[in-house]
């Protein structure tokens, strides 16, 4: 590393506004899941869908907007413990996030 | 179902990625747990492999990036194949300079499409406008570097497409307007998915997570395990700064090879 090289290193901030993105766009990865033979999206969507079902099964639309037959309760179980354990772990690094200088 | 990674690594003058492939195959089987294999013309002695398939690319071409004073070039052809010599039922193909630091990419195994790839891509540092449009009529990008497929009709077609873009690619470059060189598998796939779907605009094979590219410019520091530095420069009030910040568990397409080489010499 030369003297300039050091000096870019040295002088560079941390760019806030970006490491929240890039942590918005990995912790949106995280809340897919597979789950009766369809692919979801955890979050407060579909959550709020589930809760809206009535009976123990229910034919809901996927990720991709394909009609699957679900159990409601094991798939509300699922998607809200997903949410909740990616958002517990976004919250962690969010914290440190806001810690770096 | 047999599931796994096919890397191609055709090493050019400048570059080797073979050794790139070796370094991302052990972080492949650390995260996703699946086998390996690598297409390549190298010999091959290492076990990091599960299979190593020996095919010849003797057409390269060079690109010019913005901010490197050199031409990078690459062997890149010849992707369409991965549909054939791939020895597995399920199959993720990913571009070497791919850094898997994650089991993001597991969504994709248990994915029922019988093709996915990214069609969203977010550029780190944010200098890069228009990074999912391509040609001078703004055509939506699919991105190459990461393709799911299963043996299916679908991705047979897909891929029978993407052979005929390559081998008549100064006609389709013409055709949708831009440079017919060098060979962009990202253009090919565009323009396969689009002919493949009855000449529409679709998103349907889109992959559910946005490709996160460092761009050639930007520089890449291993900080510890899966966790990386990225530092560039961006203009603010008409003058450029330089910045920073670190992505933790976080695939990323890094695209500075040479930093990628700097990289493997340090940690492995």
């Amino acid at each position: 590393m030369d003297t300039e090289q050091i000096y870019q290193t040295v002088r560079a901030r941390f760019d806030h506004a970006q490491a929240k993105k890039v942590l918005k766009e990995k912790y949106k990865a995280k809340m897919v899941f597979a789950s009766h033979n369809g692919m979801w999206l955890a979050g407060p969507e579909l959550i709020s869908v589930l809760q809206c079902c009535f009976g123990e099964l229910a034919i809901i639309q996927d990720l991709y907007h394909n009609p699957v037959k679900v159990n409601v309760a094991n798939l509300l179980a699922e998607s809200q413990q997903r949410w909740q354990e990616q958002m517990n772990a976004w919250l962690v690094e969010y914290s440190e996030l806001e810690k770096q200088r | 179902m047999t599931t796994g990674v096919l890397l191609f690594a055709f090493n050019t003058p400048g570059i080797d990625y073979v050794k790139i492939a070796k370094w991302n195959a052990m972080n492949i089987q650390r995260h996703l747990n699946l086998p390996v294999t690598l297409i390549t013309d190298s010999t091959i002695t290492d076990a990091v492999f599960d299979q190593v398939i020996y095919a010849e690319n003797k057409h390269s071409s060079g690109r010019k990036f913005k901010n490197i004073d050199r031409v990078i070039r690459w062997k890149n052809s010849g992707r369409y194949s991965a549909y054939e010599l791939t020895p597995y039922d399920q199959t993720i193909v990913l571009d070497v300079d791919y850094v898997v630091a994650s089991n993001t990419l597991l969504s994709l195994v248990n994915d029922p499409r019988p093709f996915v790839c990214t069609q969203q891509a977010i550029d780190v540092s944010n200098t890069t406008p228009n990074l999912n449009l391509f040609n001078k009529y703004q055509m939506p990008m699919a991105w190459a570097t990461v393709m799911k497929f299963t043996k299916s009709s679908v991705a047979e077609m897909i891929f029978d497409v993407m052979r005929m873009v390559q081998h008549n690619y100064s006609h389709y470059a013409l055709l949708f307007g831009f440079s017919s060189t060098p060979y962009r598998n990202d253009f090919a796939l565009s323009i396969a998915l689009s002919l493949a779907s009855g000449h529409r605009l679709t998103r349907e094979y889109s992959a559910p997570f946005h490709l996160l590219n460092v761009n050639p410019g930007d520089a890449v520091h291993w900080v510890n395990t899966d966790t990386y530095e990225i530092q560039y420069t961006r203009t603010v009030n008409n003058e450029t700064k330089p910045f920073k910040l670190v992505v933790k568990n976080q695939d990323l397409h890094v695209m500075c090879k040479d930093y990628l080489e700097k990289i493997i010499d340090s940690t492995v």
